[in-house]
């Protein structure tokens, strides 16, 4: 067992087999440097439990595919990105710090999905990114590449 | 690059603009998992983003990135332009590069295309061209340049530079209708001595055959005739698919299956195999086992026509040949209803006992059919589940309905599960 401890002073074990998952901590643990409690100052609770459970249900994952499980993680992972922008970019801060690379492809690939045939205002919105360019600027970036913005149905809706 | 005004609105919006924050390597992954043509729209989103997809070092051209609302980009010109902006906007290096071209004519710039992804490190390379207009010749250069570890071609056309060695960290290499001499082609796989995975379409029947020869080779995908391929030096083959195409209807030259098989013999790594047996419809003598066991292979997978007695026997070989398989997959090849009351006497020396999951694909619940499942379930002891599927809509009651006959059946194993699958 290893002992994580998050921002905010909170400690959870998790078997060695699922948190070398994470590269940061398999390294720390061939390296000798895991024997006491791995203090993650940049993750609070809240989201550890998260990364915990996707590593937890993640620990043979090389064997899914003979189990025939394959599915069953399918689901899991379906479900498991099911969560809000903030929560999200946790969960990719954390999985980016901990070198987690299949979790971290697979919140990624979620919120890419989210942006996937965008509007360019309903992006904006749902990230609130304010716009700082000019009529001119959002002109000349248009002329550039006319090509990029005259894809497929864009969606304009912010969900 | 940012006036001082807007850098301060910036700033201010922080605590809500997530995204932006994030770390740039962050925002790259989630970029690169983005279709390019909605990667460069990020560009508009506000000053920090203009230029942020300029470095991704993965780019990708493929079908899908050519439609627009109504139409599909397909004037030389057009496709022409695009490339160039995004090359002219690029900064840094680019391992991956996927160019599929639509259906235009021709597309005059990739040279220059290849000359600035050898310049800019690229390791991944797909380039697939369309099948009409005139075949594209690779230049020299991208022989004597480009350092590639997974490279695809389809469509194009390879000649051989004089002084070409091969690609010595080329891992993976899938061929498609590219015009190349079975020698070189031959030659080509021996020169590459990293290679892992091989895949090849040919439509063509060889007269001279290509010969493979690959120490590290792991996986083979061959579409085509299989009288084309000898397999020479491949001690680590562990997975091959060969699959069918039309020209195999037609061999006049029968397959030997046993000369196919013999350069396993010594090394044997095989563990999964999937055969159409199309290719032994028209094999030579077909003997009760290969002269060897290849007691390496796990999973078999076959598409077979059950009615078909050459077929049939040599699958029998093949499975009398590998006696630890552990998986199988049996698929009907045709869909035959009409088929009267045919029976086949399987031999009785055949088990399988290792044999853990089977999966039936079955067309009409024929007495065939019904044998087979009967032979699987009385000779394999170690049985955890059969699977039943039906591939014809027309034989799906039919099938059903021999799942459920099968329940009451004598089993070798006694807890093997038999479940017919709705699709």
């Amino acid at each position: 067992m290893v002992k994580l401890k998050s921002n905010d002073d909170k400690e959870f074990e998790v078997e060695e087999a699922a948190v070398i998952q994470s590269e940061m901590i398999k390294n720390m643990i061939e390296d000798g440097c895991a024997t006491s409690v791995i203090p993650l100052p940049n993750i609070d609770s809240k989201t550890l439990i998260k990364v915990i459970e996707y590593l937890n249900k993640h620990i043979n994952m090389g064997k899914a595919a003979e189990t025939g499980e394959e599915d069953d993680l399918k689901e899991f992972d379906e479900q498991f990105v099911n969560m809000g922008w903030e929560e999200l970019f946790d969960v990719i801060m954390a999985a980016n710090y901990l070198n987690i690379h299949e979790l971290m492809e697979l919140c990624c690939q979620s919120a890419a999905d989210r942006l996937k045939n965008k509007s360019v205002r309903a992006v904006r919105e749902m990230l609130k990114i304010t716009n700082d360019l000019t009529e001119e600027e959002e002109q000349e970036i248009i002329n550039d590449a006319p090509w990029a913005f005259e894809g497929p149905e864009i969606d304009d809706t912010v969900n | 690059m940012m006036p001082p005004e807007a850098k301060k609105n910036c700033c201010e919006s922080l605590p809500l603009d997530v995204l932006s924050n994030l770390p740039e390597n962050v925002i790259d992954v989630i970029l690169m998992c983005l279709p390019l043509r909605d990667a460069v729209r990020t560009s508009i989103l506000s000053n920090i983003w203009r230029y942020k997809w300029c470095r991704l070092p993965e780019l990708t051209l493929d079908d899908t990135f050519w439609k627009t609302k109504n139409n599909l980009i397909c004037h030389t010109t057009a496709i022409t332009k695009i490339i160039y902006h995004i090359l002219i906007f690029h900064e840094g290096p680019i391992t991956k590069f996927t160019l599929c071209v639509p259906k235009s004519r021709s597309c005059p710039m990739i040279d220059d295309l290849i000359y600035f992804l050898a310049k800019n490190g690229i390791q991944d390379f797909v380039l697939k061209l369309p099948f009409k207009g005139d075949t594209y010749e690779l230049p020299p250069l991208f022989f004597k340049k480009l350092q590639l570890r997974n490279l695809t071609l389809q469509n194009c056309l390879i000649l051989r530079p004089p002084t070409f060695k091969g690609f010595d960290r080329l891992i993976s290499l899938e061929l498609c209708e590219v015009t190349i001499t079975s020698e070189l082609l031959g030659s080509l796989i021996s020169h590459c001595l990293l290679l892992e995975n091989l895949v090849l379409h040919i439509a063509d029947t060889y007269s001279n055959l290509i010969e493979i020869s690959a120490p590290r080779l792991r996986s083979l995908y061959f579409a085509g005739s299989v009288r084309s391929i000898s397999l020479k030096n491949v001690p680590s083959l562990a997975k091959v698919l060969l699959a069918s195409s039309d020209t195999d209807y037609l061999g006049a030259d029968k397959w030997d299956v046993v000369e196919f098989f013999e350069s396993f013999e010594p090394f044997s790594a095989l563990e999964h195999l999937y055969l159409n047996m199309i290719f032994a419809a028209e094999a030579s003598e077909v003997p009760k086992r290969l002269p060897f066991n290849l007691n390496c292979v796990k999973k078999l997978d076959i598409c077979v026509d059950l009615y078909h007695s050459v077929e049939v026997s040599c699958t029998l070989c093949l499975i009398r040949s590998f006696p630890y398989i552990q998986f199988m997959d049996i698929q009907e090849a045709f869909y035959k209803y009409d088929i009267g009351d045919d029976e086949v006497e399987f031999p009785s020396d055949l088990t399988f006992d290792h044999l853990r999951e089977v999966r039936l694909t079955l067309a009409s619940g024929s007495i065939i059919e019904m044998q087979l499942a009967k032979l699987l379930l009385a000779k394999s002891p170690m049985l955890v589940r059969m699977l039943f599927a039906s591939c014809a809509a027309r034989g799906y009651v039919a099938v059903k309905k021999l799942v459920a006959e099968l329940t009451t059946f004598q089993r070798a194993s006694p807890k093997a599960e038999v479940v017919f699958i709705e699709s």
